[in-house]
Formats: C-alpha cells, sequence, structure tokens
C-alpha cells in the first residue's frame, strides 16, 4: 500500500483496509496524532475526507455525522438549531501544536468529555450509532438513531474511546440535546484543595443540579481570563433564568462558606471553555500533562501524595478529573508514581501530553490486569484479526 | 414458537454426578435446588409462554462461590442461565434442559453508600426498588426505574440494560452503572471501573451492560445515585389525534424543555386503564400524555406553564395539571395500573418494546393499527413518547389454538416496522429468546457474526445462556468452529 491514503467514501475505506499489508495509523484530521503510545511507522489513513451531515433531525435529538467532520463544523451545524453536543467534548489539538482540526470521529475514538460529564455524560452515553470498517475490511454497524436501544451487543460503547484499534469509525451518530437557556457560575474565592473540592461535593449533593464543578489553585486560575490570581471553586448552573435564579440562590444557603460572587453568560461560558480544553497548560508545551479519574473525594490527596513531583493540578468533574501538568525533566514523566498513587486511590490515569521519547517507554494509558489484558487482546483479535489498526497506540500487545 | 437447541445428553446424564460437585462448591444446605417442586419456580420468566426444566438450581452467597460455579462449570461443559428476579418480558431468564440456573438472590448485601462521591456499591441480588430504599431516608434515590422495580433486581438491570418511565432525562441502567465486579465465564474474576468517572482502557463496562448474561455474572455493583428533586408534578393532556400528541412531543423537546417523563397512551388504553382504575382520564380522545416535570414548587409551576403554552398551538381537548401530591397519584395512578387494566380486559397479552424516532409516531401508530387489523387483533398502546420507546400491547387468548402463534407473528411484524421506521427491535426489555430471530432485520449477517465472536472472547465454550438473543441458524457453524 501506499504511504498516505484520503479515503473519500467508507466503501474506499474498507477498501483500503482490505488491501493492507501492513499496521496502518488511522487518523481523522490528525490532531491527536499525539494522544497515545508512539506505535510503528507504516502506513497512514485519514478520515478527513468523510465529511458533512449525513442526517440531522433536531426535533428528534439525533445526528449523523461522516466520521471527518471537524468538530467546528458540527458545532456550527448544531448551533444552527440552537443544540449541541450534550458531553462538551475538548479541544485537545492545540495541546499537540494544532497540527490538524479535532474530527468528530477522533472525538468518538478518544473517548474523552467536558466539564458536563459529571451532570450529563460522556461521549460513551451519547454516541448513539456508529458504522465503521472492521480490520479486514467489512462494514459494520452498532446501535442506530434512538437513545434507547438494547439491540445486540453495544458496539456503540465498545467503539468510544477505543482510540481506532478496533474499527475505522466512517459516521457516527449522537444524540444532542438544546442549549441552555442561560447559564451562571458561581465562585469561591480563597479555599485550598480540600476545602474546594468539599464545596464541590456539598453542591452536587443537593437537589438543584449544578451541571459541572470544578477548582483551581492561584496559579491556574490567573492564566484564565476574567479570574483573578486566587483559587477558585467553581460551580456551574444552566437552565432558564427564573430557575437559575432560585437555585443559585438556594445553592448560596446551602453552602458553609462565604463571599461568593457570579459569573453569567458568556463569561462563565468561556471559563469552562478553559477549564474543558486544558487552556492553563498549552503554555509551556514542554511539560509532560496527565489526565487522572478518580473519586472527587480521593483527588485532592492524591494530587498532595504526587506533590513531589514539583507539578501544577486543576481539578475537573467535581475534583474528580485531575489535569496535573510535570516538568520536563522527569525521567519517566512521573508514570511510576502517578501509577502506584492511582491504583492505590482507584482510578486511571492517562499520559495526554509526553515527549516521543516518553511515549515510547511509558505506557499512555493505565495498564490493565492480565485478565482484563487477556480479554482486551480478545476483542482485538475479533475486530482486527491481522493487527492491521493502529496497533500499539493504546497498548503495546493490542 | 421459538425453538429451543436439543440438550447435551451426556450433561443430562451426568446429572446426578454434576449436582454433587456443585453442592461442594456451595456453603449454604439450600444453595443447590434439584428437588422439581423446587426448581418450578425458576423454569420461566415473565415471557410465561415458554418454560423449561434446568437440571439444578444454585444460589451462591458470595464471589467466591460464583467463581467456583463458574470454573467449574467451564471445565465440565455444563451451560449457565444466569438470573436476577425472573422478571424478564424477553424469556431472558428461560433455562435449558442441560444448564443450571444461576440465581443472585442470596446476594443481597449492600455494601457501602458514600454520598459524597454519590455512589453505591452492593451485591446484585438487591432490587432495583431495594437501592432507593437504601438512600431515600437521606433524600437520594437511583434513576433507572423499570416497572418491575419492586421485584427485579440490579443483576438483571444490568443484564438487560434497564430503563424506565424516568430515563428520558436520566438515562438507563448503563448511563448510571460506575463499576462492577465480574465473575467469567472461566471463573476468573475481574473489576470494571469504580467510583471514578469513566472506566479505563476499552469499555468492557459499557459492552458487558445489556449483554444478556451471555459474557459473565456481576457480583459487585457500584451505580450511581442523585439527590432526589425537591418535588415532581404531571400534567395531563388529552389531544383529538396522535398525530397531534406527538407533534406536541416534538414541540416541547425542541423548545429546550426536557421533562422527566412524557408517557403516550391511545384510545384503547385510556378506556381500559379508566374502566379499571378511574383516575379521570377523558374518554372522548384518541390520545392522552402525561408529562412530568421536577424541580421546587416555582420551577414546576413555571415550567408547567411553559409547556401548556406550546401544547396550545396542538389543540389539546383535555388538560389538568396537578397541583398537589395527591392529584398527581390520581394521574400516575391510572399509567401505572394499565398493564394490569388490560389484563382485565384481555385473557392475555404480549407486551411488544420497539424504538423508533419519536418524529415517528403517527406513521409507527397507523402501521401497528394496520398489521393487528390484518391478524384480527386488538392492540393498545402504551408508550415512553419522550423517547419513542413503544409498548403496544396485543390482546390475544392463548386458549384458542393457535392463537399465541399468531399474536408472536403479529408482534414480530410490528417489530419489523419499528426497524423500518428508522428505529430498533427492543429498547428496554432486551432480546432474550423472544426476539432472538428477528435479529437478521436489524444486523446483516456479518454483523451478527461479529457479535457472537465477542461473545467468544468472553465465553470460549459458548457456555453461557447460549441460546439467546442470536438466531438459532448460526450456532451449528460457531460449534463447529471451536
Amino acid at each position: 500500500m501506499t504511504d498516505f491514503l484520503r479515503p473519500e467514501t467508507p466503501e474506499e475505506v474498507a477498501e483500503a483496509i482490505r488491501d493492507a499489508k501492513a499496521p496502518i495509523n488511522i487518523e481523522g484530521g490528525g490532531g491527536l496524532k499525539g494522544l497515545g503510545r508512539v506505535a510503528g511507522d507504516g502506513g497512514t489513513l485519514k478520515t478527513d475526507r468523510l465529511k458533512g451531515v449525513i442526517e440531522y433531525s433536531p426535533t428528534e435529538l439525533y445526528v449523523t455525522f461522516a466520521a471527518g467532520t471537524t468538530l467546528t463544523d458540527a458545532k456550527a451545524t448544531l448551533a444552527e438549531k440552537n443544540q449541541r453536543l450534550p458531553f462538551d467534548p475538548p479541544d485537545l489539538t492545540h495541546l499537540y501544536g494544532a497540527s490538524g482540526p479535532a474530527t468528530v470521529g477522533g472525538v468518538a475514538a478518544s473517548g474523552l468529555s467536558g466539564p458536563s460529564r459529571v451532570a450529563s455524560g460522556a461521549v460513551r452515553d451519547f454516541l448513539i450509532g456508529v458504522k465503521f470498517v472492521d480490520g479486514v475490511g467489512q462494514a459494520m454497524h452498532g446501535g442506530g438513531r434512538v437513545m434507547k436501544n438494547v439491540t445486540g451487543y453495544d458496539l456503540c460503547k465498545i467503539s468510544a474511546g477505543a482510540m481506532g484499534t478496533l474499527g475505522v469509525l466512517t459516521e457516527v451518530t449522537f444524540k444532542v440535546l438544546p442549549n441552555s437557556v442561560a447559564e451562571r457560575t458561581l465562585a469561591v474565592q480563597g479555599l485550598d484543595d480540600f476545602a474546594g473540592q468539599a464545596a464541590m461535593s456539598a453542591a452536587l449533593k443537593t437537589p438543584f443540579e449544578p451541571v459541572s464543578a470544578a477548582h483551581l489553585p492561584a496559579s491556574v486560575a490567573g492564566r484564565i481570563q476574567g479570574l483573578s490570581h486566587s483559587s477558585h471553586t467553581l460551580i456551574r448552573f444552566e437552565g432558564f433564568p427564573d430557575s437559575l435564579d432560585y437555585r443559585t440562590e438556594a445553592i448560596r444557603r446551602n453552602l458553609p462558606v462565604e463571599n461568593i460572587i457570579s459569573f453569567e453568560g458568556e463569561v462563565s461560558a468561556a471559563i469552562w471553555e478553559a477549564v474543558r480544553d486544558a487552556s492553563p497548560f498549552h503554555q509551556q508545551g514542554d511539560r509532560s500533562l496527565w489526565r487522572i479519574s478518580t473519586s472527587p473525594t480521593k483527588g485532592p490527596a492524591l494530587v498532595e501524595k504526587l506533590g513531589d513531583l514539583g507539578g501544577e493540578a486543576f481539578y475537573d468533574w467535581a475534583g474528580g478529573l485531575i489535569w496535573l501538568a510535570l516538568p520536563a525533566d522527569l525521567a519517566d514523566a512521573g508514570a511510576t508514581k502517578i501509577r502506584s498513587a492511582v491504583s492505590t486511590a482507584g482510578g486511571h490515569a492517562t499520559l495526554i501530553r509526553g515527549s516521543e521519547a516518553v511515549r515510547s517507554t511509558v505506557d499512555v494509558f493505565q495498564p490493565l490486569d492480565p485478565v482484563v489484558m487477556k480479554l482486551t487482546k480478545g476483542l482485538k483479535d475479533v475486530f482486527d484479526p491481522k493487527g492491521l489498526l493502529n496497533p500499539g497506540r493504546m497498548y503495546a500487545e493490542v | 414458537m421459538v425453538m429451543l437447541p436439543d440438550p447435551d445428553p451426556a450433561i443430562l446424564a451426568a446429572r446426578e454426578e454434576i449436582i454433587r460437585d456443585l453442592r461442594g462448591l456451595i456453603t449454604a444446605p439450600d444453595g443447590v435446588i434439584d428437588h422439581p417442586d423446587e426448581i418450578k419456580p425458576y423454569e420461566t420468566d415473565a415471557l410465561t409462554a415458554y418454560k423449561e426444566t434446568p437440571l439444578a438450581v444454585v444460589l451462591p452467597e458470595t464471589t467466591a462461590e460464583v467463581a467456583a460455579v463458574m470454573a467449574y462449570c467451564h471445565s465440565r461443559g455444563v451451560k449457565v442461565v444466569a438470573r436476577g428476579a425472573g422478571t424478564s418480558l424477553a424469556g431472558g431468564a428461560l433455562p435449558l434442559k442441560d444448564a443450571i440456573v444461576l440465581g443472585v438472590s442470596k446476594m443481597t448485601q449492600i455494601l457501602e453508600v458514600d454520598y459524597d462521591n454519590r455512589t453505591i456499591t452492593l451485591q446484585p441480588g438487591v432490587t432495583n426498588l431495594g437501592v432507593t430504599d437504601a438512600v431515600s431516608a437521606d433524600g437520594f434515590f437511583y434513576a433507572p426505574d423499570p416497572s418491575s422495580q419492586l421485584a427485579c433486581t440490579i443483576a438483571g438491570n444490568i443484564g438487560m440494560n434497564s430503563g424506565g418511565a424516568h430515563c428520558l432525562k436520566y438515562g438507563v441502567t448503563s448511563n448510571n452503572l460506575m463499576g462492577v465486579e465480574l465473575v467469567l465465564p472461566t471463573g476468573e474474576v475481574i473489576r470494571l471501573g469504580g467510583k471514578h468517572l469513566d472506566a479505563g482502557g476499552l469499555d468492557l463496562l459499557g459492552l458487558i451492560t445489556g449483554s444478556e448474561g451471555m459474557l459473565g455474572v456481576v457480583t459487585e455493583a457500584t451505580l450511581r445515585i442523585l439527590h432526589s428533586p425537591e418535588g415532581a408534578r404531571p400534567i395531563l393532556f388529552g389531544f383529538k389525534s396522535s398525530r397531534d400528541a406527538g407533534a406536541c412531543v416534538d414541540a416541547i423537546i425542541a423548545s429546550g424543555i426536557i421533562p422527566v417523563a412524557i408517557e403516550f397512551m391511545d384510545r384503547p388504553a385510556i378506556h381500559a386503564t379508566e374502566k379499571f382504575a378511574h383516575a379521570g382520564y377523558p374518554l372522548d380522545v384518541e390520545a392522552l400524555l402525561i408529562i412530568e416535570v421536577e424541580g421546587s414548587r416555582d420551577e414546576i409551576d413555571a415550567m408547567l406553564g411553559r409547556i401548556q403554552r406550546i401544547a396550545k398551538d396542538f389543540a389539546p381537548a383535555y388538560e389538568r395539571v396537578a397541583k398537589t401530591s395527591a392529584e398527581s397519584l390520581a394521574i400516575w395512578k391510572g399509567r401505572k395500573s394499565a398493564f394490569g387494566a388490560i389484563g382485565r380486559i384481555s385473557p392475555d397479552y404480549f407486551c411488544m418494546d420497539g424504538t423508533i424516532p419519536t418524529g415517528k409516531l403517527p406513521e409507527a401508530l397507523e402501521g401497528i393499527s394496520a398489521i393487528c387489523q390484518s391478524y384480527g387483533f386488538e392492540v393498545a398502546n402504551i408508550f415512553h413518547a419522550g423517547d419513542g420507546n413503544l409498548h403496544p400491547l396485543i390482546l390475544y387468548n392463548a386458549n384458542q389454538p393457535g392463537e399465541t402463534e399468531r399474536a408472536e407473528a403479529c408482534g414480530g411484524e410490528i417489530l419489523k416496522l419499528c426497524v423500518a421506521l428508522g428505529g430498533c427491535l427492543t429498547g428496554e426489555h432486551g432480546v432474550g429468546v423472544e426476539k432472538r430471530d428477528l435479529m437478521t432485520e436489524q444486523f446483516s449477517a456479518d454483523e451478527l457474526d461479529l457479535q457472537r465472536r465477542i461473545k467468544r472472547a468472553f465465553d470460549p465454550k459458548y457456555l453461557m445462556n447460549p441460546h439467546k438473543v442470536f438466531p438459532l441458524e448460526t450456532m451449528p457453524q460457531m460449534q463447529a468452529a471451536e
């Protein structure tokens, strides 16, 4: 095969896979090329020419895109009908030097969700249909257009976050929701990580339905436009204005803290966009960047335990998602210490950004228990028996 | 009628030995059931048209016991049918003659409630309502609410990815399940996910949810719990046509309002229900919508006001807002007793479970009515309208020779219609044995083969619930491939 393929139809994708004699790197727009292990240098198949809206039914709340549609175009299509992707996908392409645009296929394959994940759900919860080409060049589908569907095994969920190791996504169908009418973020300044996390848990334990909760230490907050150089514990609400007034007032009464300030509308939205895309860590691109998922109350102690690595952290998902930036000169990007701390606390850690040298030697994704690894390899054999699709991108042996 | 595979005579012949071996693995004296009278309750589930007597019933109490039983069955080549409470409407727990039933009814401990992280961890024999009961005193609840929630277990909910009336807002089981401990068909034990979000690695948790007891046995589950809303109240609308009711649902959702539930009943369902429950439903309308919203008193009033203004465009013939919790109960009373009411007017009924894109509601109703007419059956329609999940009830009489088979065929036509309209065969009940032979309507031979190979990655000997979900015709090739 040639080194670089850009098929224009799902049939061409299938043909390319059938013709392939050696492993292929699967890409959407190429923007997330830096995410994952450094795998072999086989050919590349880009899906960026599979473009456009295949079907959009705003009243039935679903949309089907060709996988190579850029995230920007997809959002613009939905915005025309005042709708959105409810899992608020982060655009992390700038972490890797913006070598290409984020695509909806990449959003599905990377399985990364934004701040609203804590209330609305993840990519895997809104990916209700997929079409893909498996490793022997057969076109397959899973799910469909409807939210409630238990017909056969859930191939949408197994596709979300599989990093293109099981199939080449050609079409993705998402459940969509209307944009919120209004939004408001309450912020408490000056809390330490532990007090900030406790405030977030307290907010989520009420009936007032916050949609996101993040805690930013002072140095991180200082790098977000609109926030002062002080720690910020942020709690976001969406809804009709009268309801926002009621619920934010009720939360103020329920939280054991004082001096709560608030951000409205676009100012609030811009802050959450920065949190979502880990914008405070865009600078100093040589620092390695970790994304750790743990139970929210374990977050601050986990970060404290990793303090001697000399990094900088902030929390999303009420403390359950930790973004941790570490100095460039750590030999294994801190992997040994992080993985040991995470396995004690429960959860998993992904090296989101790291040098090629590090990503060639360190596990980018959380190492799996041997039996889970056996199942994972078994599934790889089912979908891609010849090991052609992104081999080694997630795990060395998958 | 659905065929079951022929039992393995060698396994049947070894029944005594297998039961003796299983007794050696289970501590509780009543943990292995082999007496015909005691096995009886396990012969069927809520799809009572089908019955089969299993080799034995095993009721373990711990993960270690489940693992020992699974490892034994794997090495001995004994088939296993996992069972929660046996409330499946699709025959998900229907046994085989040469299989054991592995029930989780003795695994009912709540292991941990963690309000700060909004999780509960429990053994899977806890009932769906038992989860909410464990946390309701502190103001919390577990969101998925299948109609059988008083009896059905979390094990069964995970196996079938159960939904309920409130999943329009809160999602189905897979959206509320955070982690499991799972015993594989080989007897190996793994953990997936936990009290953190997103399980890591491939989404095996998503794959096993709704896998109908074919990939393993869940022995522990961590679920998302939420704080209950301050209040919830419904509004009741009657419309002159189903088309108006369907269009009204679309308009409400398009406006940005996501109610907790939108339930739809057609004229036959309304009449049957009203006669039985006296909920005060209007009898001169073609369609009825119950729309429930949540929040504070003022928020609910404001939201119901918005819904009323939207509904005006569709000229509802009847409108009633619940002002008090007593009035709310009255409105829900009819809907909740609907299945029972249908049971009063017809000796038997099949409850179908397709899903369609919501905009296809009028077409689906016309199609269902035409299909049932051509078979000579009456049908009553009760839908979760907000997410397009249809429950047509086909009324028939099993005592009339041949009528069960014709009602099944009629149901099959309805589900094919759902697929043709862009939907699917089953929204929340599962495929089981009931819809197994219709799978070719929705999936190509290659796609079904892919799914069966997924099963094999978990269950290399194809021993767990082997007669479910996939058309039997593809079985021989699979076995020959061993």
